[in-house]
């Protein structure tokens, strides 16, 4: 019964396949249970993902749907979005004198709250009808008099709808795609007017200067932000959120190892006379290895492909819009299996450690 | 022609922290084509030899040849080649592995043992049917009376045809119905190439043996009265691990009891003054000295057949002593 090597590797593999998959079969509701579990593990991971992407994907569609090349606040100020500063027309002008500006509007822009159809946080942006900043709408028209607002379809309100804002009733007459800023406020477009009454009690002051054009320097008592500076300007105050939900998804991937690992180590354990029994017999445990490794792949990929559906039936359930990148989904199975066969290490090490003396006695 | 041939073998390992020796000095030869029979209590070492010829243990001394083949001393892939080839094991709770069929069970060992499907399938399907259980071959081990169990158990064990058949107390866990198929089989399997070696307590096996090995030989009553043995200071009356049929009762001076410690040397347990007495349970259950008793002072101890010491202690002592423990 001589065996070449090429034939031994063969049914070695031949079994692992044996001893994993009947075994697998054998204790099939366990091993669902524990799948449909580390799935949902998976699923909430994967919608950690996509929550801080949309955290971090946010401030830049924001900034790319305002449209401009550079902005000018106060000297001194941090930003736009996170520090109020107060600039007059004036120096609109000036920006617009720079050398490499083609334009520039004034932008009033303010977190605030509206009234109706519920109280709603929400972005105010005034912007001039014409200037830099003009919303690219996707439904209806742009702002083009006082009383008129263009909205993020995040608020819900469609073209010909209203709201009230303070004491005033501003009438929806166009839509832009789901934009946001500060984890889900959605933006809401106004006339600059209305901005400044709201604002400044209606003395022409602004917050910001937005161009088009590269301009190399800011006239004195002003700062020059380039994009990017905006965008860390929006991102700075969500640092602590992403940085929870990172310990949150690392922690979900614990779960997940530790339910895998559970599981096979339990396994492990009811199987301990039969690992004697294999050794005994002149199994290697090297193969031993490889027949428990082989329940933690399987159960690690079946897991992750379950949970990616998973994720897909949660994400829409959540307030704020969950966009899971592609390639995250697509290397949740290698993260899975990284994850399974840690967590099977306890199992493995029990099923190494197995003395086939075992085999013997009653 | 692979004779098994054990010589001078020795098996020591530590239990609570002292030495404990089941197998001291052994020696015996089972020829081929032969069935050798272990034969002896519970804890009297079968267990401890089978796993030595199974190359589960490595014994402490002594040497276990297979043929020209030295099963004592092999390591690592050797050892593993010798349990898939050169030994198969019948254990005697049958040990199937639960989540396979009958059939797949005896594939197991040869898919391991790296024979490809096909082959280690018709091989296990030729096997299922010398043991009459081919209507059972898809059948889990959970389906199968015990009987059924142990011949596949059987199967299983031939998957690679060995040239060494273990087999430990195969009929423990059987009614008299399925002893007699086992039985049989057992026998039959004893065949030109192949030894067959059973460790069991059950003496209907007994015709069925070519070869008898008493683990723990019973002692004839000595005839005479009782031994009067006169110790220097020092002297040793008998060693751990040996075996005795006399109960002794100290007559004059004081008698040390001691026991082997695992890492060497010895601990003293008690010290026997006149008038006690020692050294029963040996002789009681057939079992070597779990002691040595040596003379703490010149002393004289007198040493009685269980049947003289029943009869000097009255009916129920003996009794009493089993029960509580010896002093």
């Amino acid at each position: 019964m001589a065996v070449d090597a090429s034939s031994a590797k063969k049914a070695s593999w031949g079994f692992l396949w044996l001893a994993s998959m009947r075994d697998l079969q054998w204790r099939r509701r366990r091993f669902f249970l524990a799948m449909l579990g580390t799935a949902l593990v998976f699923a909430l991971a994967l919608v950690g993902s996509g929550l801080k992407e949309s955290f971090t994907a946010e401030p830049r569609d924001a900034i790319d749907e305002i449209g401009a090349d550079a902005w000018f606040v106060r000297a001194g100020a941090q930003g736009p979005f996170t520090t109020i500063s107060q600039l007059d027309d004036s120096q609109v002008e000036s920006v617009a004198a720079l050398d490499g500006v083609n334009r520039a509007s004034p932008l009033v822009n303010i977190q605030d709250t509206i009234q109706s159809p519920d109280d709603t946080d929400i972005y105010l942006l005034g912007i001039e009808p014409d200037g830099v900043g003009a919303p690219r709408v996707d439904k209806g028209r742009s702002v083009e008099v006082s009383g008129e607002a263009v909205v993020s379809s995040l608020l819900g309100l469609d073209a010909g709808e209203t709201f009230q804002y303070r004491d005033r009733e501003f009438n929806v007459v166009g839509e832009i795609g789901a934009t946001s800023v500060f984890a889900g406020k959605p933006l809401v477009y106004v006339h600059i007017d209305d901005a400044r009454q709201i604002v400044f009690q209606g003395v022409p002051l602004t917050t910001a200067v937005i161009v088009s054009g590269v301009p190399e320097s800011a006239p004195e008592g002003l700062r020059l932000m380039t994009n990017d500076d905006v965008e860390d300007d929006l991102l700075r105050p969500l640092k602590d959120p992403i940085g929870s939900i990172d310990m949150f998804r690392y922690l979900l991937w614990v779960v997940a190892a530790a339910i895998i690992g559970l599981v096979l180590y339990l396994s492990a354990l009811e199987r301990q006379r039969d690992f004697a029994v294999f050794k005994a017999t002149g199994t290697s445990t090297a193969s031993l290895v490889g027949a428990l490794g082989l329940q933690a792949l399987i159960l690690s990929i079946a897991s992750a492909i379950v949970g990616i559906f998973f994720s897909t039936l949660l994400a829409p359930a959540f307030p704020m819009r969950v966009t899971i990148p592609t390639g995250v989904a697509l290397t949740t199975p290698v993260i899975a299996v990284i994850v399974g066969l840690i967590g099977s290490l306890a199992g493995l090490r029990r099923a190494v450690s197995v003395d086939p003396a075992l085999a013997f006695g009653s | 022609m692979a004779d098994l041939s054990i010589r001078d073998l020795t098996v020591e390992y530590s239990s609570g922290g002292y030495a404990v020796r089941p197998i001291d000095g052994l020696n015996h030869e089972v020829k081929s084509g032969s069935l050798g029979l272990l034969l002896g209590p519970s804890g009297c070492g079968k267990s401890t030899l089978l796993s030595c010829l199974a190359g589960i243990l490595t014994p402490t001394s002594g040497e276990i040849w297979l043929g020209d083949d030295r099963i004592s001393g092999l390591e690592g892939k050797e050892l593993t080649d010798y349990r898939r080839w050169k030994v198969g094991i019948v254990f005697q709770a049958f040990n199937l592995v639960p989540s396979l069929t009958a059939l797949e069970n005896v594939m197991a060992p040869m898919r391991a043992a790296g024979i490809g499907g096909r082959e280690a399938k018709a091989r296990a399907a030729e096997l299922i049917e010398r043991v009459n259980l081919t209507q059972r071959a898809k059948h889990h081990p959970g389906d199968m009376s015990g009987g059924q169990q142990q011949r596949v158990a059987i199967a299983r064990a031939l998957a690679c045809d060995p040239p060494l058949l273990l087999a430990d107390e195969p009929t423990a866990h059987l009614d008299y119905v399925q002893v007699e198929s086992v039985l049989e089989l057992l026998r039959e399997l004893a065949e030109p190439g192949r030894i067959v070696v059973v460790a069991t307590h059950d003496e209907r096996m007994l015709p069925l043996a070519d070869h008898v090995l008493e683990m723990a030989p019973k002692f004839a009553d000595p005839a005479g009265g009782p031994e009067r043995v006169e110790l220097a200071a020092g002297e040793t009356l008998f060693e751990q691990g040996s075996r005795g049929n006399r109960i002794y009762e100290v007559e004059v001076g004081s008698i040390g009891i001691y026991r082997a410690l695992a890492g060497g040397g010895e601990e003293q347990l008690a010290v026997i003054p006149t008038g006690g007495h020692f050294g029963e349970m040996g002789p009681l259950f057939s079992l070597p000295r779990s002691a040595t008793a040596r003379a703490v002072e010149a002393s004289v101890v007198v040493g009685y057949t269980v049947r003289q010491f029943g009869e000097r202690m009255g009916a129920t002592y003996l009794k009493e002593l089993v029960d509580d423990g010896p002093t």
